[in-house]
């Protein structure tokens, strides 16, 4: 476990790099001029000029990309192209918000989705069988941002429940924070719900057609042994694969919802960053979203593991 | 029986979630009552005047923590009115002697004097922000005692009062010049001090009221919260569900909102239609002719687009001033709905089979701008829309790659727009057009002390601007506020786009101005 671990983690520096070239490049294509954004349009042509040498704008791209690895490599992701806030106060500002909704989310996913997979699994054929795959198969047709809205009309604007816009750390009030994920965890994890319920509905009906449970059962083993024991652990596999998947999922689905909530997550961020070509804020994105997504590769690797034990290496 | 015990669970779990979200403060019993909650959408870029933008950075964040020498009337913000200094006096046309109040200290404790006031100009002209333009007849400044500063002009201005009422103008402690966080800690002596500890940027900004103004109108000031709220619709949310107080919109959320109840403030602050880049017609020959492009006003249904793009929030109109400087009366049905006199235009013009063009469309403006375009189609002229980034307006017509271009301007100030959009050098005439009239008539207005030339010369200006086409202005757009009107009061859209808010009060207390 500790080789796999130390293999993905000296795998995260070369595929920073890749991704911090692949960054740097694409928000160069992005039309548009910092410039014209710091200085508003009635900037003089003098202006505009004395800002790209500042900015060191007027340098070849390679230079630019170079100046910004070198001071990275040190730690130094830099600081806002518009004022003093640095890359890492920023994305630390944001991330708590990001992280509660795919959380928020994926609880969600995992109490509706799995719970109505297993028991459609288990009584495949039934009519609650039929209702989970139907809502499953709408659960994941709709839209994230769509049910976001849906859900704010009742619950934020008609019967104001809960809060329509907004973020409340869990540190200033547990309940607060709750209500301020509520909703956008539900809009999230409707999807994640239904996709899991499929694989799980799935992965249980695969399972309990295989021969070691038939022989089980002709050994007299009790169907409740039988499912509990073997056939739900047997299921798991595939769907820790696919929590692993729900999460990164969830991640990018968060950055659309946040912002039906108004809520200054990674997606705030970056969409703020993208929009007023502040490159080291969104480099500083896009490096803390690979950092997470290797991260849960890894958690997803390790309980892979610990549901299967041939699964682990060496 | 597991199975059942994990349903419970989950159950128990959903439950305890509800109960604890519906458990926490609703909107409306929040604590906030006392406060004003400003819906922007405008993030804060820097809380350092003299390297900020006007606009909503000067009305949605600056005005709150930083004075300046003047500021802008509340009832005519287009006229300087005595701010930290008390009055002016020009001793010529190019040195003007402004006393200070006394006794006043910026938030860290400094005091405020004509050393601190000359040092403040004298970093604004070292600094070259964003609008050095607006004051570039500084020379500098000094101190004649302690409480009179003295600024020195290249040339007369006379729009400098105003210009220094704005960001370029306001007072930064001299001890936090070289602050390294001024920019997101700000130091002056406003109504309220910025609460940097409760406050987290891109999300909301905290300032609480210092209740010890110079200026006893801004002493009972309440406390204002600026959410920063990018999405329209989150915005309209947050004022339904009682999150927010008061938000900038646009006109379909105005229209939504003001339905239910809701308090609208307007003022038009914006012209909408096309800039004419390629006067010159070099791109685009035929918008060299100003038949044509004078085809392209009569084309158009202004009163029609008023009502069903912009919901009534905008008016017909020929000419980009607003009634004050530059307004000319008899230019204000110049354009009317007029397609056979566009078609003879162009038919005079020997386009009879009309011509087509490209313009630059940001996204938020494709409605507008599509009903153009169907009434152009009308007329044998074929306008192409090309959706643009948002950001890129000015690169675009920089470069030259559209004949027109689409921003909407403000609606006032002309001489802070000859220099930006008309001029031979402007950066919104890219193909270099030069017209002699108005670089004359501009020159002198902008130099001049004397009002009534500068009036004479503006008029005399958009007669020649607006009859020959250089812009091309379909209609007035309302800059829009709304707002519980239950609970404040005193609100009014500034000249740069926000709500003022240093005017607005708490109805509860009743005894505040301008309630």
């Amino acid at each position: 476990m500790l080789r796999l671990l130390a293999t993905r983690v000296a795998g995260l520096a070369p595929l920073l790099l890749i991704v911090s070239f692949l960054t740097f490049t694409m928000l160069h294509l992005v039309p548009g001029d910092i410039r014209d954004i710091i200085l508003g349009v009635d900037a003089t042509p003098e202006q505009y000029a004395e800002l790209g040498a500042k900015l060191g704008l007027d340098d070849p791209f390679l230079v630019q990309y170079g100046r910004w690895l070198g001071r990275a490599l040190q730690g130094d992701l830099g600081t806002s192209a518009y004022n003093s806030q640095t890359v890492v106060e920023a994305v630390l500002d944001t991330l708590p918000v990001t992280l509660s909704l795919t959380f928020g989310g994926m609880f969600v996913g995992l109490v509706i989705g799995v719970p109505a997979g297993v028991y459609a699994g288990l009584h495949r054929g039934g009519l609650v069988d039929r209702i989970a795959v139907l809502a499953a198969t709408v659960g994941q047709a709709l839209p994230n941002f769509w049910v976001a809205i849906l859900l704010a009309i009742p619950f934020a604007l008609w019967w104001r429940l809960l809060p329509a816009t907004g973020f409340t750390p869990p540190t200033e009030s547990v309940s607060a924070w709750l209500a301020s994920i509520a909703l956008a965890s539900v809009a999230l994890g409707t999807s994640a719900s239904a996709a899991l319920a499929r694989q799980t509905r799935g992965a249980v009906i695969d399972v309990l057609g295989r021969e070691y449970i038939r022989a089980a059962r002709a050994r007299g083993v009790s169907k409740r042994a039988v499912t509990f024991k073997h056939a739900l652990k047997n299921a798991a596999v595939p769907v820790v694969t696919t929590i692993g998947f729900q999460v990164n999922g969830l991640l990018g689905g968060a950055l659309i919802v946040e912002q039906v909530f108004g809520l200054h997550g990674f997606g705030a961020l970056a969409i703020d960053a993208v929009r007023t070509q502040d490159i080291p804020i969104m480099q500083g994105v896009v490096m803390m979203g690979t950092v997470i997504i290797v991260v849960v590769n890894i958690a997803v690797d390790v309980a892979y593991g610990y549901v299967n034990p041939r699964m682990r290496p060496g | 029986m597991t199975l059942r015990r994990g349903g419970w669970l989950a159950t128990l779990l959903c439950a305890a979630w509800l109960a604890a979200c519906s458990g926490g403060e609703s909107p409306a019993s929040s604590p906030d009552a006392a406060r004003v909650r400003f819906g922007t959408n405008n993030p804060l870029v820097t809380f350092d005047p003299h390297l900020a933008d006007t606009g909503p950075q000067f009305s949605s964040y600056l005005t709150l923590v930083y004075d300046g020498l003047t500021e802008l009337d509340p009832a005519d913000p287009l006229r300087p009115i005595p701010g930290l200094a008390t009055g002016w006096t020009w001793r010529d046309a190019v040195t003007v002697d402004l006393p200070l109040h006394q006794g006043v200290h910026f938030s860290d404790g400094t005091p405020f004097d004509a050393h601190a006031a000359a040092a403040n100009i004298e970093r604004l002209i070292r600094l070259a922000g964003p609008r050095i333009n607006t004051v570039a007849s500084l020379q500098g400044a000094s101190a004649v005692d302690d409480f009179t500063v003295r600024l020195h002009l290249r040339h007369p201005d006379p729009t400098l009062l105003y210009n220094l009422a704005l960001s370029p103008g306001m007072m930064v402690s001299p001890a936090a010049f070289d602050n390294a966080d001024l920019d997101l800690n700000p130091v002056g002596t406003g109504p309220w001090r910025y609460d940097k500890a409760r406050s987290k940027i891109g999300a909301v900004h905290r300032f609480e009221p210092t209740g010890a103004h110079f200026n006893p109108r801004h002493r009972d000031v309440p406390a204002v919260d600026v959410h920063v709220l990018t999405n329209r619709r989150a915005r309209l949310n947050a004022l339904i569900s009682g999150q927010i107080d008061i938000a900038i919109v646009s006109p379909t959320e105005a229209a939504a909102a003001e339905d239910l109840g809701f308090g609208i403030a307007r003022r038009a602050n914006r012209w909408f239609g096309f800039t004419i880049l390629d006067r010159i017609g070099e791109r685009t020959p035929p918008l060299g002719d100003a038949r044509v492009r004078q085809a392209l006003g009569f084309a158009v249904d202004r009163r029609a687009i008023a009502e069903a793009v912009f919901f009534g929030y905008a008016r017909a109109a020929s000419q980009p001033m607003v009634e004050g400087l530059g307004h000319v009366p008899q230019l204000e049905n110049f354009f009317t709905y007029d397609p056979a006199r566009a078609r003879a235009l162009l038919t005079a013009a020997g386009l009879a089979d009309g011509f087509s063009f490209a313009a630059p469309v940001l996204p938020d403006n494709s409605v507008e701008y599509e009903a153009v375009q169907g009434y152009l189609r009308d007329v044998g002229i074929d306008m192409e829309i090309t959706v643009i980034e948002p950001g890129t307006i000015a690169t675009h017509a920089r470069s030259k790659t559209f004949p027109v271009s689409t921003i909407g301007y403000p609606n006032f100030d002309p001489d802070s727009r000859h220099p930006a959009i008309w001029s031979a050098t402007a950066a919104f005439n890219p193909f270099g057009h030069r017209d002699e009239r108005i670089e004359r008539l501009a020159e002198e207005a902008r130099r001049s002390l004397d009002e009534s030339l500068r009036e004479r010369n503006y008029q005399q200006y958009f007669n020649i601007l607006v009859k020959e086409v250089f812009s091309l202005v379909y209609l007035q757009l309302d800059d829009l506020a709304i707002y519980d009107a239950a609970k404040l009061c005193g609100v009014e859209v500034g000249r740069y786009i926000d709500p003022m808010l240093r005017e607005i009060r708490l109805a509860a207390r009743a005894e505040a101005p301008r309630c």
